[in-house]
């Protein structure tokens, strides 16, 4: 079930990044991208069971529970997610400054 | 020293010709001169039948010096020591005197390792050094020169990689890169198409580089546009390198035993047969381009086409007379288009332009530029008693044997046009009324008459005695396995045999002078004609005024001299002509359009569209793949 | 001892935000430095490792030094070497960015662990970007990012598809355990395109010609090193990783992007983004002689790239000093004798004419492709050259001989005469003597296709050495 809002999300962020004529709005588009597949990592780490934490049950050996390694992936992946998005911002301004628009058909300046 | 070796040390030394050249041209000049002419009398002394292996740049290269290489090496040393020669005092009207002296050497380096050359590969490396040398110097004195050279790269690009696909075709299915080598598998190999292609592909460079039809539109531009004194060297030795490709290509590889299933009209065989065809159709495009062409030099541009198509039609027929014929013709067409565009470079030396329409009348101050040029273009049209008959003569004397009356016919046509064209700049520049602006003009330095005279008269003396070209020529012929038992020159009895009969060409010199001796005896008896000054009646009072033409007085005699739109009555019969420049030029924007197209579908648009094309990307290769 | 690569630079990256005015000798030292230690492991031959914490494989991430990795960092730190040691303007401001793409450059290449893979390569794509906006590049730089994030989003999916396959993020693991059918699909085709908008596959190189075109500092160390990285990447992964499978796909986007980068290249009137797509079309050429997957086209490939980024250091280097000292470019360098002889002299290697070393990697690469009865590949190939002349001749006749409007003559800095001489003389050494490359790449391929020992490598080291 995750999988399919994760691929949703997945799907509105690309239609963002095709349709969309602002640029602001790509960047959003970009970060959704991101979160949908850092939703789907850790759907994949999932498994019917405990949290990943050592605890009684766990010593037992029943090796039921979900899975530790997606969730360290994606905190990770979402510190990225942070950074792309902060140098995106900084450039949007600066292109704001430059271009005086950040519509695409109404930036001047920018050669085809 | 070895084989290999002097191309080699050509190359080192043009470097250091270059760093001289920076001190003094002169120095340079002059040491390209010397450098030309102990290689000219190496090449005497290297044995026929030196094999060489080198293992340079880690790739196997092998010369060998046959008859062949003497022949060629010959042929394109004779221009270039010519044009070196000339150089050394034309070299001040250029502004890039180093750089010049070095290309030179290196284009000299560059021809010498082609025909050195044993193997496909050497052949390549060295055409591209030779290419590439031909490629810098052309654009250094004009201005068109820069869009023409771009044409002049692309046409010899295409040209060579197709040389070198059909190369590695051969490798792939014969192991050797070795010409004899591949010579043999192809005797071997039954497969006729696979022939037919490796063929196509390898002629493909000697098309490019002779300037056959449909490779020929970057001849006119780039010989006309060329430093003068280098037009010599790439009408008179350049396109001896194509003519090198298609020598190997049709004999050296035994064009009539490989093919000798697919014979298409009296025994040449269909490769031959096309190579035939192109010929033809280069001889009526350049005879037919050059009447029109007012510039001097994109005429005899045009006549190096038409030239290009004679010698290949000549070695294309594998007829002993036609495959000497066409072996003489690369000589003669050398050394007369050499002395043509030296002639022209001296002549441009002194007046300061390339137009016939400006020029006339310069026989009276420049008589030894016009001697050459007019012994010249008797070689070229193909009359007697210089050399370039011989060779005309007997590629005529193939044709009508092969009974290839097409070829015939355009082949006189071409011989006849060929004098309708070169007496243009003829009566042009040299007869006519001689311009006021040019009174003061003198004849050439005598350092650029030397070259051009030599040659003349090495020309007439062939004409006279051809037989020591014939026999290196016949040992080549022999050596190549063409009709080996016919023999051609005879020496003792003063004859060149054909088949229709044979050629005295000691008789017919002899002929000649005796008319000559009675026409002078007669000239010298008879009063003289008297020189009149037609502008006499307007600038001294009291001289009769008796001049006048068309019921007009002269005032302009500049103005009677015929030289614009010469033959307009013969051009107008096929001015409407399909252009086959505007056709190649038109695959040239396809390509751009096409560059244009992908630039604005997939380069340039905003971040949507990358976004789009990965995703279509990723849609396609997941479909395609699953 | 091979952490030190990746660390050392982050850690001056760090310090040079605290003290601005020494970053420009901080990068020095740093490059320096790198290159030393690089330089003291010389071909290693056999497979060397650093486990991160001492976790060992396949538990932790760990780097790996084997003979592919080590030529593809000895070449990332030369070439920052040199960039360090260009002139103060150059970079000016940058240096910090810089460092730090070093430092990930690096890491991309030693890693032996793919979620690492995919960090290292989101920290170059911000750098890169970084770098890219340098001269008011913004727009460009942007679109980069924005296309560079959606690339790693398909690099992460890919290998967590991996890890979802086999349970492991480690490359030799996987390389072990191997995947079949379907996931093996999923993997090597998200891995295609992740990688193909950093490797500049078609049509996922949309961004190119902004970037390369627009500053003088983004071309030379991105087109060269980052390039260099990306490559190998796709070596790695394709050849060492997933056995050589995925490959075919791969070498139909190259033959096309051979084809679209010459002829857009054909219509460029810019200097900066001609060789832009130059290099896209370049780029081509690697990796279809990558995605034949045979030691030997693996070892050509690698010689080719060599040979490419040494002639696009010239040509980005000189381009990118005369289109901003000059506003008008005719005839510019009969200004600057030297530069111009150099650069005419990568142009030339860049198309292939004897005397460079451009002319030794495309021979023997159609050589091989004919022997691998492969008909297509040398056809484009060459077709591509001929279209190469066009342009390259277009540029050198006009560099040359067109006319100047008259301008007062720059300075040329030492350094780029002497880097763009020293660089284009090291060409015609290497078309006399092709072995100085040869053998080098002889061993990258060798280890790229090396699965078992590359394994065994990585499994058998207990402890990784320092």
């Amino acid at each position: 079930m995750i999988y399919v809002i994760s691929i949703l999300l997945a799907g509105i962020g690309i239609y963002g990044l095709l349709t969309q004529k602002n640029l602001f709005k790509h960047l959003v588009s970009l970060t959704i991208i991101d979160t949908a597949v850092n939703l789907f990592i850790i759907a994949l780490g999932y498994r019917e069971g405990d949290a990943p934490i050592y605890t009684d049950r766990v010593m037992n050996f029943s090796l039921n529970f979900v899975d530790p390694l997606p969730q360290a992936l994606v905190l990770t992946a979402i510190v990225i997610g942070v950074g792309v998005l902060a140098l995106g911002a900084s450039l949007l301004v600066r292109i704001k400054e430059k271009h005086s628009s950040l519509d695409l058909e109404e930036m001047k300046g920018v050669k085809e | 020293m070895a084989l290999g070796l002097l191309p080699l040390v050509l190359l080192t030394l043009s470097i250091f010709i270059y760093l001289v050249s920076k001190m003094s041209w002169k120095m340079g000049a002059l040491l390209n001169f010397l450098a030309g002419l102990f290689t000219i009398l190496y090449v005497f002394t290297l044995k026929v039948g030196t094999f060489e292996k080198l293992d340079l740049f880690g790739l196997n290269i092998q010369f060998e010096w046959t008859n062949v290489s003497f022949y060629f090496s010959f042929v394109s040393l004779l221009v270039i020591v010519s044009v070196m020669l000339f150089s050394t005092k034309w070299l001040e009207t250029q502004k890039y005197r180093a750089s010049y002296n070095m290309f030179l050497l290196m284009v000299t380096a560059g021809s010498l390792g082609v025909f050195m050359a044993a193997d496909l590969i050497t052949l390549y490396v060295f055409w591209e050094i030779a290419v590439l040398s031909s490629l810098l110097i052309v654009p250094m004195e004009k201005k068109e020169a820069r869009k023409a050279v771009v044409v002049y790269a692309v046409m010899s690009a295409v040209g060579t990689y197709a040389f070198l696909y059909g190369t590695f075709l051969a490798y792939q299915r014969y192991g050797t890169l070795n010409i004899h080598g591949i010579a043999q598998g192809m005797l071997n190999d039954t497969s006729i198409g696979f022939k037919m292609a490796v063929f196509l592909l390898l002629s493909a460079a000697g098309i490019a580089k002779s300037g056959i039809f449909p490779l020929h539109i970057w001849l006119r531009e780039t010989h006309g546009l060329a430093p003068n004194a280098f037009s010599s060297v790439l009408s008179g030795q350049f396109i001896k390198l194509g003519n090198y490709i298609f020598l190997l290509v049709l004999s050296v590889i035994p064009s009539l035993k490989v093919f000798s299933e697919v014979t298409v009209y009296s025994g040449i065989p269909l490769p031959n047969y096309i190579l035939i065809a192109l010929g033809n159709v280069s001889i009526v495009i350049g005879t037919l381009m050059a009447i029109k062409q007012d510039d001097m030099k994109m005429l005899m541009a045009y006549s190096s086409v038409a030239n290009g198509g004679y010698i290949l039609i000549g070695i294309g027929t594998m007829d002993p007379l036609g495959f000497e014929g066409g072996m003489f013709h690369i000589f003669n067409h050398a050394v007369a288009s050499a002395v043509i565009f030296m002639a022209f470079a001296a002549v441009i030396y002194r007046t300061k332009t390339q137009k016939i329409s400006e020029m006339g009348g310069l026989i009276h101050k420049m008589p030894v530029t016009f001697l050459v040029y007019l012994f010249s273009i008797i070689s070229l049209a193909g009359i007697p008693p210089m050399s370039g008959f011989i060779s005309k003569w007997m590629i005529y004397q193939a044709l009508v044997r092969k009974g290839m009356f097409i070829t015939a016919f355009l082949a006189f046509f071409g011989s006849i046009g060929s004098f309708l064209y070169v007496f243009r700049p003829l009566a042009g520049v040299f007869l006519g009324q001689l311009p006021r602006k040019y009174r003061d003009v003198k004849e050439a330095p005598a350092v650029m008459l030397t070259p051009m005279v030599l040659l003349v008269l090495i020309s007439f003396f062939l004409g006279v005695w051809p037989f020591p070209i014939l026999q290196a020529i016949e040992k080549i012929r022999v050596d190549l396995d063409v009709a080996p038992s016919f023999k051609i020159s005879d020496p003792e009895n003063w004859l060149v045999k054909g088949f229709a009969g044979s050629w005295n060409p000691v008789l017919v010199f002899g002929l000649f002078l005796v008319g000559f001796i009675v026409a002078y005896i007669l000239y010298s008896l008879f009063p003289r004609p008297k020189k009149v000054d037609l502008l006499a009646p307007h600038r001294e009072e009291g001289t009769p005024i008796n001049i006048y033409t068309g019921g007009e007085f002269i005032y302009n005699p500049d103005l009677y001299h015929y030289n614009t739109k010469f033959y307009a009555g013969f051009e107008r019969m096929y001015e409407k002509h399909p252009s086959w420049e505007k056709l190649l030029k038109m695959f040239g924007k396809l390509f751009h359009d096409a560059g244009e197209w992908i630039h604005s579908w997939f380069f340039e648009p905003s971040s949507s569209a990358y976004t789009f094309w990965v995703v279509v990307t990723l849609l396609l290769v997941f479909w395609v793949r699953w | 001892m091979i952490s030190l690569l990746v660390a050392v630079p982050l850690l001056a990256a760090f310090v040079s935000l605290f003290w601005k005015k020494a970053s420009d000798v901080l990068f020095s030292l740093v490059a320096l430095f790198n290159v030393i230690v690089v330089l003291s492991k010389w071909f290693p031959g056999v497979v060397e490792i650093h486990a991160m914490g001492n976790w060992k494989p396949p538990f932790g991430i760990n780097l790996v030094l084997d003979d592919a990795s080590f030529y593809a960092a000895l070449i990332v730190n030369l070439i920052f070497l040199m960039v360090s040691s260009l002139p103060v303007e150059t970079k000016k401001g940058y240096e910090t960015s810089l460092m730090l793409l070093l430092g990930a450059t690096n890491g991309f290449v030693l890693t032996g662990d793919l979620f690492n893979s995919f960090v290292f390569m989101e920290i170059i794509t911000i750098t890169a970007v970084t770098t890219a906006a340098k001269r008011e590049n913004f727009y460009n730089a942007y679109k980069y990012l924005i296309l560079g994030g959606i690339a790693g989003s398909f690099y992460l999916l890919a290998t967590i598809f991996a890890y979802g396959a086999t349970g492991s993020l480690n490359m030799a693991h996987i390389a072990m355990v191997g995947l079949s059918g379907s996931s093996l699909l999923a993997v090597t085709m998200l891995y295609t395109i992740g990688l193909g908008v950093e490797a500049k596959l078609f049509p996922l190189n949309g961004w190119v010609p902004g970037v390369y075109g627009g500053n003088e500092v983004s071309p030379i160390v991105l087109g060269t090193a980052v390039s260099f990285a990306a490559l190998y990447m796709l070596g790695r992964l394709f050849g060492t990783v997933f056995h050589g499978s995925g490959l075919n796909t791969l070498y139909v986007l190259s033959l096309v992007t051979i084809l679209t980068g010459e002829m857009a290249a054909l219509r460029e009137s810019r200097l900066l983004r001609t060789f832009a797509y130059s290099s896209v079309a370049q780029a081509g050429v690697v990796a279809a002689m990558i995605s034949k997957g045979t030691e030997n086209a693996l070892n050509l490939a690698y010689f080719h790239l060599t040979n490419d980024v040494i002639a696009k250091f010239v040509i980005f280097l000189v381009a990118g000093f005369l289109v901003y000292s000059y506003r008008d470019l005719n005839g510019v360098f009969r200004k600057h004798k030297l530069l111009g002889i150099s650069f005419s002299m990568a142009t030339f290697s860049l198309v292939g004419f004897p005397m460079f070393a451009g002319f030794q990697s495309k021979i023997r690469m159609i050589m091989e492709a004919f022997s691998t009865k492969d008909f297509l590949f040398p056809a484009v190939l060459l077709i591509a050259t001929a279209i190469e002349v066009g342009y390259v001749i277009r540029w050198n006749v006009r560099l040359w001989f067109e006319e100047e409007t008259f301008e007062e003559r720059s300075k040329v800095p030492l350094t780029i005469g002497f880097f763009s001489f020293a660089l284009a003389i090291l060409l015609v050494v290497v078309f006399l003597q092709p072995d100085v490359f040869l053998e080098g790449t002889q061993k990258m391929a060798k280890a790229l296709l090396d699965t078992e020992s590359y394994v065994n490598g990585v499994f058998s080291a207990v402890k990784g050495g320092m």
